[in-house]
């Protein structure tokens, strides 16, 4: 079983293909605004290097937001059309979801711009708190009164450390847990503001 | 082997798939956003990029059924790289790397304009010196092309384009987003009764629609002031009439100039009934064909990407993988696809 694992969601661009449950390779870097050129080309590498062909691809999964709006767009492109022309079905999971700790609950936070972060809240493969967008002093608020929980994500905007994690291996051990998009022609990004 | 093109377009509010086989359009299907757009009287771009990521699965998977075609039997894939939205460029450009990639199928960066210029090759074959009109919402320029491929912008606007000054006038006088049609219907009933000013009216081939926009927003605020009313279908009529007339009078004056033989229309504006009527009308017993586009072929399309596409095939410009959009990019420049 091979799956196609995608997500640019923010900053990053994160490419990996997972064998049976366990992620075999990965390709991940900051790529801001460039990974309308980069997304299909770390694809094709990492495909070539691993002597896939497209008929080897059982399934893609794909960060589906929230992020930022072109990012998100980008991966769920690829995805979307992979699962239409390969006929094979689609799994989406949170951009948030996908930055959490291995062994500890997570306060998964991407900036939002304006003030405001998309903020989830996890624990292994429950979720605590669904997505939604904070104001940035609300969120600190938040991080204070649970000290318990460990920060995830890029924080800068927030001034403090944020943990970063392997987004790929959390989509790697969440994937039993997604949700398959059983209309995989007309999913949508997650935007959360209009 | 048959020659099998797939085109994707999504620059601006139609999210479109079409298939060229052996030259003839199989398959073209097109999604349109305007009533949505129509809501906020004007293309807005986010909006427009949601749409597109939603329909594009949508889209592609009703071409390939409706051609009957698989992808594995393609043989190149074409995509509008520029000009138009970035956010709803980028939809486009992804999915055709997409299948570029899984089906190992050359991938052709193509030009929307010129994509436009080519649609009339479904109305007859091109013949040169050629003069295009290149009249839209986002473009006008005239473009001579002394062979096939060979576009050479002799003029443009320096300012708005016709089909977002015909909006922007449409709005002042009350009429629904597009402003093309409704101020085309009541021109018909109207006189030209307004004098308007005519910018740009000089030796070049350039244009210019803000000051017109601008002196006939002025001049229905002014009346409105001094309660009077203004008489819409009159001044549908000499605004068409000057703005068309602006299009008209350059492009006849290129056609002597550059001894053009045939002269198409191209773009959104290329719907424009005066417009139809007139480059028809005056170039009668000239000697001059003129081509007009089906109506289907004035909005966006994936058919004339395709089209275009198919003879880029022949001519092998196929692009990396490594590819993106670019909203500016220029026509005499569609060889060159460097981010």
């Amino acid at each position: 079983m091979i799956s196609i694992l995608l997500d640019s969601s923010d900053k990053f661009l994160a490419v990996g293909i997972a064998k049976d449950g366990v992620l075999i390779d990965s390709i991940q870097y900051e790529a801001w605004q460039r990974q309308s050129e980069m997304m299909i080309t770390e694809l094709e590498s990492i495909i070539k290097r691993n002597n896939i062909n497209r008929f080897d691809i059982t399934n893609v999964v794909c960060g589906i937001g929230p992020g930022s709006y072109t990012g998100v767009r980008i991966s769920l492109t690829i995805a979307k059309v992979m699962a239409m022309a390969l006929s094979i079905p689609l799994f989406t999971v949170s951009s948030l979801r996908i930055l959490k700790d291995n062994n500890n609950p997570s306060i998964c936070v991407i900036n939002a711009r304006s003030g405001r972060s998309y903020v989830g809240v996890f624990e292994n493969e429950k979720i605590v708190l669904s997505d939604k967008i904070m104001k940035n002093d609300e969120l600190l608020y938040f991080i204070k009164a649970h000290p318990s929980y460990v920060v995830c994500g890029d924080t800068k905007h927030l001034d403090i450390d944020g943990k970063v994690s392997n987004v790929l291996e959390q989509m790697t051990s969440l994937l039993p847990y997604l949700k398959e998009e059983k209309n995989h022609l007309g999913v949508t990004p997650i935007y959360m503001k209009d | 082997m048959a020659k099998i093109i797939l085109g994707i377009e999504s620059s601006c509010d139609e999210t479109a798939v079409a298939i060229v086989k052996d030259e003839e359009l199989i398959a073209n299907v097109v999604s349109t956003q305007i009533d949505v757009h129509t809501k906020y009287g004007g293309v807005m771009p986010e909006i427009a990029s949601r749409l597109h990521a939603e329909n594009i699965s949508i889209v592609l998977k009703e071409t390939l059924d409706t051609a009957n075609i698989k992808i594995e039997d393609v043989s190149a894939i074409a995509v509008t790289r520029g000009p138009g939205l970035i956010g709803a460029l980028h939809v486009g450009i992804q999915a055709a790397k997409t299948l570029a990639l899984l089906y190992d199928k050359p991938l052709i960066p193509v030009h929307h304009l010129a994509g436009h210029i080519y649609a009339n090759e479904f109305v007859k074959p091109l013949m040169f010196p050629l003069l295009a009109i290149v009249v839209s919402g986002g473009n006008t320029e005239l473009v001579i092309m002394e062979d096939h491929l060979h576009f050479n912008i002799i003029g443009e606007t320096k300012d708005d384009a016709i089909g977002e000054c015909y909006d922007k006038v449409a709005r002042v006088m009350g009429l629904p987003y597009p402003g093309g049609i409704p101020i085309d219907k009541l021109a018909k009933t109207g006189k030209h009764t307004y004098k308007l000013p005519q910018p740009l009216h000089d030796k070049s081939y350039d244009f210019s629609y803000s000051g017109l926009k601008t002196s006939i927003i002025n001049m229905v605020h002014n009346m409105e002031q001094k309660g009077e009313s203004i008489n819409v279908p009159d001044l549908c009529c000499s605004f068409q009439e000057t703005a068309i007339g602006m299009i008209l009078e350059k492009s006849l004056r290129a056609v002597k100039e550059f001894k053009a033989k045939q002269v198409v229309l191209a773009g959104g504006v290329s719907a424009n009934s005066y417009l139809r009527a007139q480059i028809q009308e005056r170039l009668k017993d000239t000697g001059i064909d003129v081509v007009i586009p089906p109506m289907w072929c004035c909005t966006d399309n994936a058919a004339m990407i395709a089209k275009l596409g198919s003879r880029l095939y022949d001519e092998k410009l196929f692009a990396p993988l490594s590819i993106s959009v670019d909203p500016s990019w220029k026509i005499d420049d569609f060889r060159n696809f460097n981010n």
